[in-house]
């Protein structure tokens, strides 16, 4: 009897003890599910995933436990995919830091600014330039961490122009009429052209504009402003001369565009501040390039003239897995580590988008690829004369209607139209 | 331990053990059979419907691989395509960047695959690349050209291959797991190759197809017709051989749905042959594991234990409620024997024991009254014994009494002869002709007298007899003879060897009692002696002796009622009975 008793006992001790353990399996199988795992999202392997990566290496050190995962991607497929998930609420799969460039995060921010970081509190915005600042903003609060500011310059190939009888003094502050005479000249002396023309990325466009303080839209970044935007018209003038005269050469895609100045097919580049990484991969063109101002629009005085080109900013999105972890590593990184930036400025010449550049010693820095010049300081004095635009939200939309609209005028010849067209197509799209 | 066997023993006790083995043994083995039978309907159910989904992901790659037919045969009939690919034509700048134009959007219109920013890069034998990505390409034209899906290609220019490759030509993939689909663009009617189209798909690209389908215990494997897994959830096992068991015993057969016991684990293989891609994809379904999901067992156990607790519960309180009465009567039960059989039980509870209950109480009431009869026929005897002895008059007595009488005579004392004669015939009358069990104090005080009288002819007047009678005594009734054994006794006892000596009768009512009492001033007695002063003595009168007088008083009045004897040595003797007042109308 006192056995049976025993047993029953034991029984229900068992049961006790099963359920117990029951529960614990689940508790341990969470926590091993859960990694440590940061997972950024950027592109340009020469420039962003490079500077994601240094600091992921120096923040790994410090912070063992902790992995970050760089993932190249496309700028496009980056932008496609994170709308997409966060469209429809998968956070599983979703990236803790993405890349978005200033021209596309207005139009994020208005779809999804309840699935961003604020970091209003956690970084100190007055460090930045206004307009970087002003594109992380919405509705009050900010919520990325700037980078690098995508300053326009006009690099060229000394040793080319020199063989066409140009020296540095003669790339200084141009007009466009000016560059498009030197280019001539050199395409007729060496046959190189002087940049290349992507029908379907038209970042010359963009930076003309700009650099008039225009934009595809108004200052409200809601009213297109194509058909009465005389820098617009103007600024296709120029394009089409440099098409006609082979001054700019066709490349299909972004390759071409990369290839062509790597394999010193074109003798200058027009663009961002970022592109430099990607000039100083061909290490044998070392010495041979020059950095100057861009050419400024015929009639609008202002010397040098200034504009930007496809700055980018991080963005910490706030559903994803290790959302607070990324958070604080890409403060502790990108926003108030300025050895680390500093050593950004060394290893792939970032622009970054501070106002006092003091406090970052690189800034002097010769750089032997460009013959000497203080490559950094430059780019930084042009960018502080950069004038403000509103973007707006539907840069690319817009820039989709115009590249379209800009092949049948090609044919045609009839400019008016086109304007008239593009005006009525962006107006449609900018309605909200 | 002793506790719990009194537990146990008990009828609760035993009854709550039965229920909990019940409910454990029903918990157990229902649990155990309901998840045996469901375990294999459940493998099969399961398997049928994740088939459906495999399916479905047949279709959807079928579709995709449609729609890259369908893109690869835009490219081959887009004239923008065939320009930029030709080895004679001469575009001029504008025409190149018009061109350029159209070819991509060409390849928009064209791209119904589905995949947002699809990595196509195209390949012209004339050493021309496009690209449709914001991207770079890192292989250069001859690294690309000899990689085994162009080879591919080239060899079979009719079908799309898709190939699994560690690394693909630009930037995006250079180091990742793909799968390259290639397709050789030609000339119809010469079947000169001018280009290869090569789709890059990362594993990401074609997760969307099956995401749906895994889980925890459900993986997906897309293997080519080596058994190279090209593409599956288990991501570390992409680019290896397949070489499980259940691949083995699978690989050879048509599609469908196979279970097999591979060691402790039921597996499901789900095979689909995906011929476009020259490719077969594998669902495996760990079936012990998706059992173990579908059933939550240790929900499954605490809600057992719960309304096993539930149920006890219940029980006990219904038990004890039934119990409750059983209980009261076991009390009652074992008291009763102790005291008296009046106490009744309450008739209560369930039917069964409403009857012992009833019986119980019908058995006191029997009890009862055979303990009544049996005082009763007791009472009769002991009545029928002492009116016997009442009857029985000494004859020595007799004898003695005549033989005095004898003596009178010859004294001639006629006086005294005939008075006592007088006295002798009055106290037999008295005594054997009067059969009322009682007579009026006056009638005993009668008889008192005549054998005083009769005692004093034999023995001589040295004992005076006095008498104190209350006057409202006389007409009290009392039990015939209770006085005259306690007079003889005085005469014969409380005055050895002729000392003389007063006798004193009192009669008198106090309160409810009517108590008589009889005094001798004679030599008195230890209280030893007083209660053995029955002896056999011919002088006796009757054979009543005072140790029947009590017996008799309590017999008739009940312990209330009785003899008190107080004896002090040469002082003399009083006995008190006392005895409930009575008149004559009163018994009748």
């Amino acid at each position: 009897m006192k056995n049976k008793i025993r047993k029953i006992i034991c029984v229900l001790l068992c049961l006790v003890c099963a359920v117990i353990t029951c529960s614990c399996e689940k508790t341990t199988v969470n926590s091993e599910h859960e990694k440590t795992e940061i997972v950024i999202w950027t592109w340009d392997d020469t420039f962003n995933v490079k500077a994601a990566k240094m600091a992921a290496d120096q923040y790994m050190c410090t912070h063992p436990g902790i992995k970050i995962t760089v993932e190249t991607k496309e700028r496009e497929e980056i932008l496609s995919k994170t709308k997409l998930m966060l469209s429809s609420k998968v956070y599983g799969n979703l990236p803790d830091v993405v890349m978005i460039e200033d021209y596309d995060i207005q139009d994020v921010l208005q779809s999804y600014e309840k699935e961003f970081v604020k970091l209003t509190d956690l970084v100190d915005y007055d460090q930045y330039v206004d307009y970087k600042k002003q594109l992380c903003e919405k509705n009050g609060e900010y919520y990325g961490i700037p980078f690098d500011c995508g300053v326009a310059a006009l690099f060229y190939r000394l040793d080319i122009l020199q063989a066409a009888g140009y020296e540095e003094a003669d790339m200084q502050n141009l007009t466009w009429s000016e560059f498009i005479e030197i280019g001539n000249t050199v395409q007729k002396k060496t046959g190189v052209p002087m940049l290349t023309l992507d029908p379907t990325d038209i970042p010359l466009i963009r930076i003309m504009m700009q650099s008039c303080g225009k934009w595809y839209v108004g200052m409200d970044g809601k009213t297109a402003d194509i058909e009465e935007n005389d820098v617009l018209r103007q600024a296709l003038d120029i394009y089409t001369q440099l098409l006609r005269s082979n001054i700019g050469v066709s490349v299909n895609g972004w390759n071409e565009f990369i290839q062509s100045f790597q394999e010193g097919q074109v003798a200058s580049v027009i663009s961002g501040g970022w592109i430099m990484s990607s000039i100083k991969v061909a290490d044998s063109q070392e010495g041979m390039w020059r950095v100057a101002p861009i050419p400024a629009m015929d009639d609008s005085g202002t010397t040098p003239a200034a504009s930007s080109v496809g700055g980018s900013s991080w963005y910490v999105l706030k559903n994803s897995p290790q959302s607070k972890l990324a958070t604080e590593f890409m403060v502790e990184m990108f926003a108030e580590n300025d050895d680390f930036v500093n050593s950004l400025v060394e290893a792939i010449g970032i622009i970054p988008t501070i106002k006092d550049s003091s406090k970052l010693p690189a800034y002097e820095k010769q750089d032997a690829f460009f013959g000497g010049q203080q490559v950094t300081k430059l780019l930084t004095e042009w960018a502080e004369i950069i004038p403000t635009v509103n973007y707006g939200s539907k840069t690319y939309e817009i820039e989709a209607i115009l590249e379209a609209e800009l092949q049948d005028a090609l044919q045609s010849g009839e400019w008016e139209l086109c304007m008239m067209h593009t005006q009525q197509k962006a107006e449609v799209v900018t309605r909200e | 331990m002793k506790m719990i066997r009194t537990i146990r023993q008990s009828f609760l006790g035993r009854i709550m053990s039965l229920v909990f083995l019940g409910i454990a043994l029903i918990t157990v083995i229902v649990s155990s059979v309901v998840l045996f039978m469901s375990k294999n309907a459940f493998a099969e159910t399961y398997s049928r419907s994740q088939e459906k989904v495999l399916l479905r992901i047949k279709d959807e790659l079928n579709d995709f691989h449609e729609s890259l037919v369908n893109m690869t045969e835009a490219i081959d009939s887009s004239w923008a395509f065939r320009l930029f690919f030709s080895d004679n034509t001469e575009l001029d700048n504008v025409q190149n960047f018009q061109n350029i134009f159209h070819m991509e959007q060409d390849l928009d219109a064209s791209n119904t695959s589905g995949i947002d920013r699809i990595n196509i890069l195209i390949v012209g034998t004339n050493g021309n690349k496009y690209l449709s990505r914001t991207e770079t390409i890192k292989a250069s034209n001859e690294q690309i050209l000899a990689s085994l899906p162009v080879q591919k290609a080239m060899q079979n220019p009719d079908q799309i291959h898709y190939t699994y490759s560690n690394g693909a030509y630009t930037t995006t993939n250079q180091n990742t797991d793909v799968i390259i689909a290639s397709k050789a663009l030609y000339y119809r009617d010469s079947g000169e190759i001018y280009g290869v189209v090569l789709v890059t798909l990362t594993m990401d690209d074609v997760r969307r197809y099956y995401d749906y389908f895994v889980s925890e215990n459900t993986d997906w494997y897309l293997t080519d017709a080596d058994g190279l897994i090209m593409c599956s959830n288990r991501s570390f096992q992409i680019g290896k051989i397949l070489s499980e068991e259940w691949y083995q015993k699978t690989k050879a057969s048509a599609d469908g749905t196979y279970i097999y016991q591979i060691g402790n684990e039921s597996v499901s293989v789900l095979k689909q042959d995906l011929s476009y891609f020259d490719c077969s994809m594998y669902g495996v379904i760990n079936n012990n594991e998706a059992l173990k999901r579908l059933y939550n067992m240790p929900l499954l156990i605490m809600v057992c234990i719960v309304v096993g607790c539930i149920i006890l519960l219940i029980c006990l309180f219904l038990i004890q409620d039934t119990i409750r009465p059983l209980n009261k009567l076991v009390k009652k039960m074992s008291e009763s024997r102790i005291d008296d059989f009046h106490d009744y039980v309450e008739v209560e509870g369930a039917v069964e024991i409403q009857k012992v209950a009833q019986t119980y109480n019908e058995m006191l009431d029997d009890i009862q009254s055979y303990i009544g009869e049996l005082i009763e026929t007791q009472n009769m005897q002991r009545k029928s014994e002492i009116k016997a002895l009442q009857m029985q008059i000494n004859p020595h007595y007799i004898y003695n009494t005549l033989a005095s009488i004898k003596w009178l005579v010859y004294q001639n004392n006629i006086e005294k002869t005939t008075q006592t004669i007088d006295a002798f015939i009055s106290l037999l009358r008295n005594t054997i002709s009067n059969t009322d069990e009682f007579i009026t104090t006056e009638q005993e005080l009668v008889n008192i007298e005549n054998y005083c009288l009769i005692n004093h002819t034999r023995y001589g007047e040295d004992i005076a007899v006095e008498y104190e009678i209350e006057p409202e005594c006389y007409d009290c009734m009392l039990p015939k003879m209770i006085l005259q054994p306690f007079v003889e006794n005085a005469f014969f006892h409380a005055f050895p060897s002729g000392k003389k000596g007063t006798i004193r009768i009192l009669i008198r009512e106090k309160g409810q009692y009517l108590q008589i009492l009889v005094c001798d001033n004679g030599i008195g007695m230890d209280s030893t002696t007083a209660k053995i002063s029955v002896q056999e003595n011919k002088e006796h009168f009757s054979g009543i002796g005072i140790h029947n007088v009590q017996e008799r008083i309590q017999l008739l009045f009940g312990t209330d009622y009785g003899i008190e004897i107080t004896s002090r040595q040469s002082e003399g003797t009083t006995v008190t009975i006392q005895l409930p007042v009575m008149r004559e109308k009163d018994e009748k």
